[in-house]
């Protein structure tokens, strides 16, 4: 290997040599766009409000080009009977027979969809559908333990996070240092904090063991049993999220003037009755966007779970996004993409409905699309 | 004015698409081989392919990338929708073949290679009388692995491998007497092979619930549960560091590891001298577990052509079938030579010498592309039994359905 | 700012009070300590009674301090021993040590790390990759947040909630379409097509935070502007531009760090040495088939305590980028 840690000058220059005209390549595209465009929309199409469709037409773009078209692409695949004996069909350059009539239809759809659900055999529904290998891997398994996932992590986070922001809200010495050592979680690569606990919560190396054995209590062989790996992993999530809450909450309880509680206090309000009446409305404006995300987040947080159990042992601690990448991409692939595709779209659909649900029951997010 | 910006633009653009097309133009001269096979022995490989260049005067150069066996398999079906970025060769072993096959991603090789010169092991990469890959090594095997400086003689039955870690743990504080990847089918199936059991039945069908299969997890639960003989928790990565560094005496592993356990910089406990192989110990019944066997084989996906082709052909020819490619490749990665023209001289690598007799203790695996139902249906149920969850027989019951519906799709 | 606790009458007459139950906590939180000391003396030295009879009795003696202190260590614990594993010597590194600086602590995973692995390459790599997003993902962002905060057009409300639904496709639903695409501009295993597919991922949320807070910034500012003379853009150019510059950097940061450890992507999408990301590289040292624990921290270790100086130096910023746009000004 030439060079120290395999850098040369070569990569260096080769790589300049794509991100710079890459860079410049998109700034010159962006402004000769949004002149064409602008000129089209205000002069030739008089439309109404023609700058502000040209400002975003760069953004809406990129957005088209790499979210939405994937996007379709993917309910393209729930409409086929993409698996490994029919792959020669939909690979530019696969060889083999295509034994099939037709790519795309209604009815691969409706076998894909109904996979995700039920075990149907000559018609007859005859149970819920595995998706992975095991019986702990049916629909109504999976998303019961997404739910309990996520109610009990958004639980954990925003009662922890809430806790410290209002100690630190106090008038308290080294305020700077605690702020700057609790938010250590959140700013680490996720990679690396999902290895590290992996390894932490090995039954006879990692220090949570050696902790619990230091002060006589029996190790726990954490990734080992079902049950136990469930609560390490969600241990972890809990860990990683309190600081977000922490920073959220604290920004909020800081923006919240001491008038209010002095008029309170002149009233003869008790602590309980300031917070209850004056903090949480106070803070409702930044907590509702906090757990919407939260909840967003927590739904789909995907590589914690992948690195650190796999969704085992057992396939017991897959939550539904877990369960699909395993089902995609896993030891327990079944290589059916079409299926799947359906899957991903299912669970999609899940967190859509409860978004939908969720903001206009809160009305939390009215502001930032009403104002 | 305006249009004077208006040209500049254009001629930036111009000049930025054309940087881009040439960085992309860049590429070629390169074979990209994807290697499930380990970074000690891709060195070796990479030390192959530059001695071929020399000698045929090749302007290729090789660029080998490490994967994992699932990894490979993905991004090979990923890259065969998108219809381009799939390597030149694919290094594995040969259940992934099946899959592949299936997928319409390898070329046939009949007539690319003289097919004659691999009597051992063909049928291993063979699907439907045509043959995918060819064989660069005899083997993959898994066999008993000691540290010579902790064990005195390598046991001979489960009994004497229970004693001697017993003994070892107690004169030796802090060092473990055996362990091995605990949960990992392939350690498992040839305690199902020793039990007499097998994956097919005489007729071909998958029979994943057969006493064998009973006995087999109660076998290993037993040695987890009852003798206390392994760790609490071991996989691949904790077997292998700890036999590394001294800290267990005995493990099973497979013959991709020895060239790493002989290097004393990556093994200082271990080395040429201390790395002692041997066969399975026999179980209760006499038997010993069978390791599944087949080796490491090179295939071509499809796509490659002309050239690349040509030069892919002649370098896989010659690094199987040149007697001295081959001893140089046998010897340099501590595995067997697949052809029978080459045998390695016992005195030379006593090491080899005991791996080919372990070999020889082991039941050949199929390229049958069902076989992967079998793995991912065993596994969830491996996992149950170690953690005393799900009992033998349950395990059995429950493989057994999983597999059949994974059969049926 | 807080002020709480600022002192009215009956507050301070708490305080008074509270001097004398302070010394009585204060009291018993010493003998807590001391009796941590003791079960440590009867039980060969073992430090963890100690320390856990020291944060008890902080805990009793001034509780908020108790709490933080006993969190900053839970926080910052794991961390640190990612440091401890990287300075083991390669025989130790499977050891049951609590030890922050390991028994014979020695720089060799490090120096192992730039000699046996291209480290500095992958750094590279992924710093090219992330501050080109970063770059580009901020100037597509900024126009686009100013259009959503300024202007009530045709289909505003249904795209603002695209937005935020982005963000709740699961990452697996999108890997292989993406690979798909990335593949067929002929782009796989190449750099530019990794930072095409994280600038999709990081308009939408740099959109959402920046709207935030043009949307606090009063539109007198340009229309002020305006009269002066400026056309919008030239006002946006001017006006804007310059007053959200601590938005344009949390926007900046973000970015940065979600690009710079993104694993799920990258992994389809490079697969040549050459090209690796960190990630990628980092994954590898501890893939199935070798387990080089030690290089692997101090790698880890290297990539991770710039992100954490940021971090912290920014944190400031962070909070108040966060919550921008939620509070009412």
């Amino acid at each position: 290997m030439q060079g120290i840690g395999g850098l040369t000058g070569d990569i260096v220059l080769n790589t300049l040599g794509q991100i710079i005209p890459l860079i410049i390549g998109v700034v010159v595209g962006v402004v000769v766009l949004e002149f064409l465009l602008y000129n089209l929309l205000a002069k030739t199409l008089k439309v109404k409000n023609a700058l502000a469709y040209t400002l975003l037409a760069p953004a809406a773009i990129a957005i088209l080009a790499f979210m939405l078209y994937p996007l379709f692409f993917n309910v393209l695949l729930a409409f086929s009977d993409l698996k490994r004996t029919t792959f020669p069909c939909y690979s530019p350059i696969a060889r083999g027979e295509c034994q099939l009539d037709h790519l795309y239809g209604l009815d691969y759809a409706v076998k894909n969809f109904s996979d995700v659900f039920f075990r149907v055999r000559d018609g007859e529904i005859i149970g819920w559908g595995r998706l992975l290998r095991t019986a702990d891997s049916t629909f109504p398994v999976l998303l019961g333990r997404t739910v309990l996932w996520t109610v009990v992590n958004v639980i954990f986070h925003f009662s922890g996070g809430l806790a410290l922001a209002l100690i630190m809200n106090q008038k308290i010495r080294f305020r700077g240092i605690y702020r700057a050592l609790i938010v250590i979680p959140w700013a680490l690569p996720g990679v690396i904090t999902a290895l590290t606990w992996k390894q932490e919560f090995h039954a006879e190396y990692g220090f949570v063991n050696t902790l619990l054995q230091g002060i006589g209590l029996q190790p726990v062989g954490w990734l080992r049993d079902a049950t136990a790996a469930f609560v390490a992993v969600t241990f972890v999530n809990i860990w990683l999220g309190i600081p977000f809450y922490m920073v959220m909450l604290l920004g909020g309880l800081q923006s919240i003037s001491a008038e209010y509680y002095e008029a309170a206090q002149m009233d003869g309000a008790g602590a309980w009755h300031r917070f209850r009446f004056i903090t949480m409305p106070l803070l409702r404006p930044i907590l509702i966007p906090a757990v919407t995300l939260d909840v967003i987040w927590t739904f789909n947080k995907l590589d914690l779970i992948v690195i650190m159990t796999g969704g085992g042992p057992e396939e017991k601690t897959n939550i539904l996004v877990s369960a699909l990448y395993n089902a995609a991409f896993g030891t327990a692939a079944t290589q059916q993409l079409g299926f799947a595709a359906a899957f991903s779209i299912v669970i999609f659909f899940i967190l859509f409905l409860f978004a939908i649900v969720w903001i206009t029951t809160s009305g939390g997010l009215k502001e930032i699309y009403d104002r | 004015m305006k249009y004077g910006k208006f040209v500049l633009a254009v001629v930036a653009v111009l000049l930025a698409v054309g940087s881009f097309g040439l960085t992309l133009a860049q590429d070629g001269g390169t074979l990209v081989m994807w290697s499930q096979d380990g970074d000690v022995n891709d060195a070796v490989l990479a030390e192959q392919f530059k001695v071929w260049a020399e000698t045929t005067g090749s302007a290729f150069t090789l660029e080998i990338v490490n994967k994992e066996t699932e990894v490979l398999r993905n991004d090979l079906q990923t890259a065969g929708l998108a219809g381009s970025g799939l390597p030149d060769m694919v290094l594995g072993p040969n259940d992934a073949i099946g899959v592949f096959v299936d997928s319409g991603l390898l070329q046939p090789l009949d007539d690319l290679f003289d097919m004659s010169m691999y009597p051992i092991n063909l049928g291993a990469a063979q699907v439907a009388g045509a043959t995918y890959g060819v064989p660069t090594n005899a083997g993959n095997h898994l066999m008993l692995m000691y540290n010579k400086s902790l064990v005195e003689k390598a046991p001979d039955t489960w009994e004497e491998l229970i004693a001697t870690a017993r003994a070892i743990e107690e004169a030796n504080p802090g060092v473990r007497g055996f362990a091995y990847n605990l949960n990992e089918p392939f350690w498992f199936l040839p305690f199902v092979h020793g039990f007499g059991g097998g994956t097919y039945d005489a007729d071909g069908n998958m029979v994943l619930d057969s006493q064998a299969w009973i006995d087999a997890y109660q076998f290993v639960q037993d040695l987890k549960f009852k003798e206390q003989i392994v760790p609490s928790e071991c996989d691949y990565a904790c077997a292998d560091g700890l036999f590394k560094e001294g800290s267990v005496a005995m493990i099973i592993n497979g013959d991709w590891a020895i060239g790493d356990y002989k290097n004393l910089e990556t093994s200082p406990a271990l080395g040429p001298d201390n790395l002692g192989l041997a066969p399975w110990p026999k179980l209760p019944n006499g038997e010993r577990p069978k390791p599944f066997t087949a080796g490491k084989f090179i295939s071509i996906p499809v796509g490659v052509e002309g050239e690349k082709l040509d030069a892919v052909v002649s370098f896989v020819t010659w690094l199987t079938t040149d007697p001295a490619a081959v001893t140089a490749y046998a010897l340099g990665t501590s595995r067997l030579p697949a052809i029978d023209e080459v045998t390695v001289d016992p005195e030379a690598d006593p090491l080899l010498a005991a791996s080919n007799e372990a070999l020889l203790t082991g039941v050949g695996m199929p390229a049958d592309p069902t076989l992967r139902c079998m793995w991912d249906s065993v596994r969830p149920q491996l996992e149950g039994v170690m953690s005393n969850n799900v009992t033998p027989a349950d395990a059995a019951m429950e493989a057994q359905i999983s597999a059949e519906e994974c059969i049926e799709g | 700012m807080s002020t709480i606790t600022q002192p009215t009458p009956t507050a301070a007459r708490r305080q008074q009070n509270g001097l004398t139950s302070q010394q009585i906590r204060a009291g018993i939180g010493g003998v807590i300590a001391v009796g941590g000391l003791v079960l440590m003396v009867a039980n060969q030295m073992n430090v963890i009674f100690l320390l856990v009879g020291l944060l008890l009795g902080l805990l009793v003696w001034k509780p908020f301090h108790g709490i933080l202190v006993a969190y900053s260590i839970i926080s910052v614990y794991p961390v640190l021993r990612i440091v401890s594993i990287s300075l083991r010597p390669s025989t130790g590194l499977l050891s049951r040590s609590l030890d922050i600086i390991p028994a014979g602590a020695t720089l060799q995973s490090y120096n192992n790390l730039f000699n046996e692995e291209p480290f500095l390459q992958w750094v590279w790599n992924s710093l090219s990759i992330t501050v080109t997003v970063s770059i580009i993902g901020v100037a597509v962002a900024a126009t686009g947040a100013y259009a959503f905060s300024r202007w009530r057009f045709f289909g505003r409300r249904p795209a603002l909630i695209f937005l935020l639904t982005t963000q709740m496709i699961p990452a697996g639903m999108l890997v292989i379409p993406i690979f798909v695409i990335v593949a067929q501009l002929g782009l796989a295993n190449q750099i530019i097509g990794l930072v095409l597919a994280y600038i999709s991922t990081a308009v939408p949320f740099s959109i959402w935070i920046l709207k935030g807070y043009y949307d606090t910034i009063p539109p007198d500012l340009e229309e002020a502007a305006m009269v002066d003379g400026c056309n919008r853009m030239e006002a946006f150019w001017r006006i804007i531009l310059p007053l959200s510059t601590p938005a344009l950097s949390i926007v900046f940061l973000f970015n940065f760090l979600a690009a710079w450890s993104e694993f799920i992507v990258a992994k389809v999408i490079l697969t040549a040495q050459s090209v690796m990301t960190w990630p990628l590289g980092l994954n590898q040292l501890i893939g199935t088939f070798q387990t080089d624990w030690g290089k692997y921290a101090a790698g880890s270790v290297l990539v991770t305590v710039p992100v954490l100086l940021l971090f912290m130096w920014q944190s400031k910023y962070l909070i108040s980028g966060l919550t921008l746009g939620s509070v009412k000004s």
